[in-house]
């Protein structure tokens, strides 16, 4: 194998030379956990990175979470979205510099999942469509944590991948007999991510496994097809995977539901394209 | 929707954005048919490009180029019918923009 596993998962558990380790999520978990602390002071913790709070506030208002433009402040983030989106938007923010400057075309690929996340949630009525957009936006944090972490070796895989055309946590589980769907569950694990969140990064990939939030792994599974389908930031391998009869049912998915998201879904990549 | 270039602008082209001036200023709202009098406007204004309601047409072997990359992208969902339906419905919005 090409990266010891249970080695690599030592270093997720100690991550923290890892930019979303400076400091900030750990002292905000105990913050939340404090009964006598207000969000009024969590959000000023936050707000003391002003960068840091620009780019959180750059996200939530982006058409992502359903209130654009009309989020100024942390505190006003924290009422509106709740610690849990929050707390997944401070590791986003850090996250996404690494990876918008590292790996473009998974940048615009984890966009586009959230995208079609909130699209499903949407014609569905499933609610917690934030909640499920975020999880569409870091299902593949894993590959930015190996790609950090083990450079050389991760980017032989990813070529690997594509020299092959077969899809990459396939050639992940060969290579290094784990895949980047498992190192997102580590991740959350250490970050003390709620079940919600956790499950639909871990089974992206495998979702009829997923023994909680069936429904969230369902939608994230779902948009991140749809994303591949359209070939929208996609590695060269990258392929459509079989739809499992638990997912179909649970999102009641029929031809047209799919004729309205590949329609909805084109043209809010359009406009992701048009406005970049 | 497509961006083009204020070259590319044709009268009853409807635009798909406000075109905005430096100011930021909105000098004409989306939904508003392009005419040869709004284009030299535009052009005055030094505007490189706008955006404008409509895929771009494309050519027959542009769409059967496209529809092997969707092939092989389905690949490995030969027997899933969700995804035969999703392929489906993509090659039907292709065939459609056959220009």
């Amino acid at each position: 194998m090409l990266i010891d596993k249970d080695k690599f998962q030592k270093k997720v558990d100690k991550l923290d030379s890892f930019p979303a380790f400076h400091g900030i999520l750990d002292k905000f978990n105990e913050m939340v956990q404090d009964p006598t602390i207000s969000m009024g002071q969590i959000g000023d913790l936050i707000s003391q990175d002003v960068a840091l709070s620009m780019k959180i506030l750059k996200l939530v208002n982006s058409a992502f979470y359903g209130f654009p433009g009309r989020i100024s402040t942390i505190t006003h983030a924290l009422v509106l979205l709740g610690y849990d989106v929050v707390k997944g938007l401070i590791l986003s923010a850090t996250v996404f510099d690494l990876m918008s400057e590292k790996w473009a075309d998974l940048f615009k690929h984890s966009l586009a999942v959230s995208k079609a996340s909130g699209l499903i949630c949407e014609r569905r009525s499933i609610p917690d469509a934030e909640e499920i957009g975020l999880a569409g936006l870091l299902h593949d944090i894993g590959k930015v944590v190996l790609l950090v972490e083990e450079p050389d070796i991760y980017q032989k895989v990813v070529e690997g991948a594509s020299k092959r055309g077969i899809p990459l946590y396939m050639a992940e589980q060969k290579l290094m007999g784990f895949d980047h769907s498992e190192v997102a569950g580590w991740l959350c694990e250490r970050w003390h991510l709620p079940q919600r969140l956790t499950m639909p990064l871990t089974y992206h990939h495998r979702p009829a496994e997923a023994e909680q939030a069936a429904k969230q792994v369902a939608v994230v599974f779902m948009a991140d097809n749809l994303v591949k389908a359209l070939g929208y930031g996609t590695q060269p391998g990258a392929k459509v995977s079989p739809v499992p009869d638990e997912v179909t049912e649970l999102l009641q998915i029929d031809r047209d539901l799919l004729a309205e998201l590949v329609e909805a879904l084109e043209n809010e990549l359009e406009m992701m394209d048009v406005e970049a | 929707m497509r961006k083009i270039k204020l070259s590319q602008a044709e009268p009853d082209m409807i635009l798909a954005k406000p075109v905005e001036n430096e100011k930021g200023i909105v000098m004409c709202g989306a939904g508003t048919p392009l005419t040869d009098a709004l284009i030299e406007r535009f052009k005055e204004m030094d505007l490189e490009s706008v955006v404008v309601e409509g895929d771009e047409p494309l050519d027959p072997a542009k769409v059967s180029w496209m529809k092997k990359l969707i092939e092989e992208r389905f690949s490995r969902a030969k027997d899933c019918q969700v995804c035969e339906d999703l392929k489906q419905i993509m090659f039907e919005r292709l065939d459609k923009r056959v220009g």
